[in-house]
């Protein structure tokens, strides 16, 4: 797949991933009148590309992820083909390598994204980290089509409309179930009482 | 109702986006053609032809149709106020132009999207 070019600011950066980015970044990054010109050439800028499909197997079961976001909270698990794993960078870090750096990734090739424990990855504003993380992430999932894995606290659950959840919890007997987009499937009896 | 129900219909708008190989509506192409042509009488998109490669686009009703449903998506995924009077105030029909998306509540004011912004300057 051939990517035409264009300059944002001091980056160098592909139109389908300048399709990613939000007015307010642009405005910051270029001032308002630049920014205009450059949502009006992106929103002119076709993204022809078959979605890319990926299957997350757990104990006990397996799940086919399409595009879009999947939260997996509390158990191991395997992704099938190999995701691009985001698992180094904090803070701003985080931010940049998920806005700038893993679309460029997804230019040269596309493959799911598999972002790990999220939640702990913000030294500061914790919670406008993690919305702002997840913004960026649905954005990009859209425009390339490909599904992220995001890992972290069971409290991701209810801050972001997922594709897919898939989480262990526990009842007040201490057993554990894996919930998959909030239905049991797997019942673990007695393995913690 | 046609053969499709409305959530169907604005389902596939949302689909469609900024334009999608009509083999990507379904690989079923006599279903694919279905759904464009429901589409299409709706005066919702048109099939332009890109070599062999058929692309199914919004029109311009199309294209309202589809920021209206990212704008309510972006509702649904903002936190509201714990409560809200169940029964809202009535008003009178307001003409308001979508010109698009709105900004999502959380990200007004978020420190992070200023230090993005800082970062990315030039």
């Amino acid at each position: 797949m051939s990517y035409r070019y264009v300059q944002v600011g001091k980056l160098l950066i592909s139109l389908t991933h300048l399709k990613c980015l939000r007015r307010e970044e642009l405005e910051q990054w270029v001032g308002e009148e630049e920014a205009r010109k450059l949502i009006s050439r992106a929103q002119r800028h076709l993204v022809l590309v078959s979605p890319a499909y990926a299957e997350l197997a757990y104990s006990g079961g397996k799940i086919l992820l399409s595009p879009g976001l999947t939260l997996v909270s509390g158990l191991d698990f395997t992704v099938e083909p190999d995701p691009l794993r985001v698992s180094q960078q904090i803070d701003d870090d985080l931010l940049w390598h998920l806005l700038i750096e893993v679309p460029k990734l997804l230019d040269v090739e596309r493959a799911p994204i598999l972002v790990e424990d999220l939640d702990y990855r913000f030294t500061r504003h914790a919670r406008e980290g993690v919305m702002y993380a997840l913004d960026i992430m649905e954005r990009v999932s859209s425009v390339y089509r490909v599904p992220f894995i995001v890992t972290g606290s069971i409290e991701l659950l209810g801050m972001w409309s997922w594709l897919h959840t898939v989480a262990r919890v526990y009842d007040e007997k201490g057993r554990s179930i894996v919930l998959v987009n909030g239905e049991p499937r797997v019942v673990m009896v007695g393995e913690y009482e | 109702m046609g053969k499709f129900g409305d959530f169907n219909l604005l389902y596939w708008v949302y689909r469609i986006g900024h334009g999608v190989k009509i083999s990507d509506i379904n690989r079923n192409s006599k279903r694919a053609r279905s759904v464009v042509r429901a589409l299409e009488d709706l005066g919702l998109v048109v099939v332009e032809s890109y070599g062999r490669v058929k692309v199914v686009k919004l029109t311009s009703r199309g294209l309202r149709v589809y920021e209206r449903v990212l704008a309510a998506l972006g509702e649904l995924r903002s936190k509201g106020p714990a409560r809200e009077s169940a029964s809202p105030q009535l008003l009178a029909p307001q003409r308001v132009s979508i010109q698009e998306p709105e900004v999502p509540e959380w990200l007004i004011g978020n420190p992070w999207l200023k230090i993005i912004g800082e970062r990315g300057r030039a």
